[in-house]
């Protein structure tokens, strides 16, 4: 008997919206379904388990196949719904949390994965008389007989091709799909290396080399089981390559409440992909019971400057996952120091710098040269559309201008105030007060800039072309100017954001040619997107790391692209953005020197408290012992 | 001008071709589909199989009795069909819902059967008038006569070609040899496990 648990307050809405969602999803498939009553039932809870229901009189009339079943089961148990009561009771979960645990519950039958071989077909080789040919049956191939059939008869060679480095003929891309020769070099050296680190310049197809990789040494079954772990923004970019790239890997995104991510790390894939974040709550559960134990034969870490900090809870987590190869990924993977190099490569390559050699730049810069690979554009695609920077320095308005030495005035005389208290952080505070306000004073919603890009995009009326702003206040600037670009149609791609919600803006910012304007959070959308369908890039306001920045403008200048690519980094005159901007410019040069061609993208800002507090002329506090390197990293939003 | 095929080229254009096209089904392992090619001397050319399938109970719930007929048509044959490259000039399957694969195939199908020794020249009542059933007997190696069921009439050519293949191979022992090759796949290979949907 089948007792039906009211659940209370917020937990009654999410069992309605899930119950909803299940009914429509049930109605949505291509099977018609009579179904006049529906529900989903609690069972008591000691048995921890929900029944799914379709109450008695209910025909399905129609199945897939277009066949009448006549009846179907008055009550339906079904086994496989192991979702905890609990799950559901949660009202604070997310849409997007409903989502996983139908998805999980409906899942179709997919077309099943295939595999085989061609059989040898005989020699042929030349002989005075001419070629000469030794078929199948010349070579007496045994014919299996009955129960004693082997069945490497049947599928020798091998049920999968050899890895090689030549892939004509024996590892079949897609249709549609092929790799430029330069990205075969990247395969190439992938394959060589069991620790390794791809530096292409962004936009060069790292994670394809990467998956062309991973493919060949599956189907050479070298590995069985291979892990990704990516920033949030690119988990869904990775599957949708995976299954363009791979089609016959199974894959598994490991996402949800952490009741069915377990369920997920034990389900049998070949590549799982997984966030950062979410490997970090599972590696690391405080509860030693529920921590997952992960070892796989390849790890893939992508943007892999994620781990360049030690003292990183994210460090710690990746460094409890067992991997007998591993490869990073990155575009700059030398952001700030040469620490940061040294310490990645603790994980890539474990033992290969003694602890004396760690501060030494040169030295480890010769050690890392036979783990690394490293192509820019400028070398491997010479018929890329170019990409023009332009610094486009403006006059703040009167009100924003009033405005600004106001709170620059008063914020310094706070600052001075404090005395030997004043802290970076304090600093810092300020200079973000600032930066916002150049970007656009609220009360009047003056904004030079904003002016620019209206400027600009109405130039581009005609063309049609799309444009990208990057900002790193979504809240305190994209959200403002949102409304006054509403002729243009603007979407906005923020860290608040569901995985989901992330998805439909891209694809109708793809797709829809109205939609002209992507206002995007420079910490969520920076990484890993492709944008290629636009072709202007603006800069709003800009971060301390100009590599930060050069990642998120190449989302529009990589392969794909079509058009000339052009960027403009939007700075205001006799500002702080203006004395930051001459600080890191001056700052750049300084670091070419030091570390050359591995770090040219990887600029680093270097600011020290003295020139941080330089900015608003004071001067550092005497009781600080020894310089410090500000870490700052943008904003989560 | 185009480039002659190589001599190699040239002997596999001229080789003719027979699938062989099944699904096997283990209680532990699930759903397999698995489709041999051999050339008129039973000689395997190329062989595919699907990783097993294992529905759950609410897919086995939701399409009831036409889950068979969908995953050995729709999610089974039909890929393993587009997988091969060796093209046959006949296809044969061992079980009445793999028929339907008739619209799918580059050649014509049959459903082969062992005649039943009460009633060998009865139609079954299964098919309706739109399906044929040839009873076909075999040549020199004295295989037991078969009955192919068919959807409309069999061409002289077609038949021809089926009682030359018969004489040379038993079309009912190549089945056995997948559900053997299968099974042992199942067991030697772990990435042949089966996939609990």
């Amino acid at each position: 008997m089948i007792a039906s648990l009211r659940p209370r307050g917020g937990a009654r809405s999410r069992l309605a919206r899930v119950s909803t969602k299940l009914k429509n999803r049930l109605l949505h498939r291509e099977v018609t379904v009579d179904i006049d009553a529906y529900e989903v039932l609690f069972l008591p809870s000691q048995t921890r388990r929900i029944r799914f229901a379709i109450k008695g009189d209910v025909e399905i009339t129609r199945n897939l196949a277009n066949i009448p079943i006549p009846r179907i089961y008055e009550y339906a148990e079904v086994d496989a719904l192991a979702f905890e009561q609990q799950n559901l009771r949660e009202p604070g979960k997310e849409e997007e949390d409903d989502d996983a645990l139908i998805d999980n519950f409906f899942e179709e039958l997919k077309t099943a994965v295939v595999e085989g071989c061609v059989f040898k077909e005989g020699y042929s080789f030349p002989t005075k008389e001419g070629r000469f040919t030794l078929n199948r049956h010349t070579l007496g191939v045994k014919r299996p007989q009955g129960d004693d059939i082997n069945p490497f008869y049947l599928i020798l060679p091998s049920l999968y091709p050899e890895s090689t480095f030549n892939f004509q003929g024996l590892l079949d891309f897609p249709a549609g799909k092929n790799l430029f020769p330069f990205q075969r070099d990247g395969v190439t050296f992938l394959l060589e290396q069991e620790n390794a680190l791809l530096a292409d310049e962004m936009g060069l197809g790292k994670s394809i080399q990467a998956i062309t990789a991973v493919r060949l040494l599956i189907r050479a079954k070298a590995i069985e089981k291979c892990l990704v772990i990516c920033p949030k923004s690119v988990l869904t970019d990775w599957r949708s390559k995976f299954e363009e790239w791979a089609p016959e890997l199974r894959i598994t995104k490991i996402q949800g409440p952490a009741s069915s991510r377990r369920g997920l790390w034990a389900r049998k894939s070949q590549v799982y992909l997984v966030t950062y974040d979410t490997l970090k709550e599972d590696v690391l559960n405080i509860d030693e019971e529920k921590a997952v134990q992960l070892s796989f034969d390849l790890v893939i870490l992508d943007e892999v400057q994620r781990i360049k900090n030690k003292s990183t809870q994210t460090f710690r987590a990746i460094n409890k996952v067992g991997g007998r190869i591993r490869w990073g990924l990155s575009g700059t993977p030398l952001e700030n120091r040469v620490e940061d190099l040294t310490t990645i490569f603790s994980y890539l390559k474990p033992g290969l710098f003694r602890a004396y050699e760690v501060g030494n730049p040169l030295y480890v810069k010769s050690a890392i040269t036979p783990f690394t690979l490293r192509r820019t554009k400028n070398a491997v695609l010479k018929d890329l559309p170019t990409k023009t920077h332009d610094k486009v320095l403006l006059e703040l308005g009167a009100r924003q201008q009033a405005v600004y030495n106001m709170a620059e005035r008063t914020g310094v005389i706070a600052l001075k105030e404090k005395g030997k208290t004043v802290t970076v952080t304090h600093v810092m505070a300020l200079v973000s007060k600032l930066k916002q306000i150049c970007n656009i004073e609220t009360a009047s919603g003056e904004s030079c800039k904003l002016e620019y890009v209206m400027d600009v995009l109405q130039n581009l009326d005609e063309t049609g072309e799309k444009m990208v702003i990057f900002s790193q206040y979504p809240e305190k600037t994209l959200r403002l100017i949102k409304p006054r670009l509403q002729r243009f149609k603007p979407l906005i791609y923020q860290g608040s954001l569901t995985s989901k919600q992330r998805e439909e803006v891209l694809k109708t910012f793809n797709e829809d040619e109205d939609m002209r304007v992507l206002l995007i959070s420079l910490k969520a959308g920076g990484l890993g997107l492709t944008l290629t369908v636009a072709n202007y890039v603006v800069h709003f306001d800009s971060w301390w790391n100009p590599a930060t920045m050069s990642q998120a403008e190449d989302r529009t200048h990589r392969i794909g692209q079509t058009k000339n690519v052009f960027v403009a980094s939007l700075i205001t005159q006799g500002t702080v953005e203006e004395r930051i901007q001459r600080i890191l410019e001056e700052k750049r040069e300084l670091f070419n020197e030091v570390v050359g061609e591995i770090s040219d993208e990887g600029l680093t800002r270097l600011l020290n408290e003295k020139e941080l507090f330089g900015l608003f002329g004071l001067q550092r506090a005497k009781n600080r012992s020894k310089s410090q390197d500000i870490s700052v990293s943008p904003r989560q939003n | 001008m185009s480039k002659r095929p190589s001599s190699i080229r040239r002997f596999l254009l001229g080789t003719k071709a027979a699938g062989f096209l099944t699904l096997h089904e283990t209680e532990k392992a699930g759903y397999t589909g698995s489709f041999l090619i051999t050339d008129f001397k039973g000689i395997p050319i190329e062989f595919r199989c699907t990783h097993p399938l294992k529905p759950d109970a609410v897919q086995r719930s939701l399409y009831g009795e036409a889950l068979l007929s969908y995953i050995g048509v729709e999610i089974c044959g039909k890929p393993l069909i587009n997988a091969v490259k060796k093209k046959p000039k006949l296809l044969f399957v061992d079980k009445p819902f793999l028929l339907k694969l008739d619209e799918h195939a580059p050649c014509p199908t049959f459903l082969v059967q062992e005649i039943e020794e009460d009633d060998a020249s009865a139609k079954p009542e299964r098919f309706d008038a739109t399906y044929h059933v040839e009873v076909i007997e075999s040549g020199y190696n004295g295989f037991q006569p078969i009955e192919l069921v068919t959807k409309g009439e069999v061409k002289q050519k077609t038949r021809e070609l089926i009682e030359q293949l018969y004489s040379e191979v038993n079309i009912l022992e190549s089945f056995e040899r997948m559900k053997n090759a299968v099974g042992s796949l199942n067991q030697i290979t772990s990435r042949f496990k089966s996939v609990e949907r």
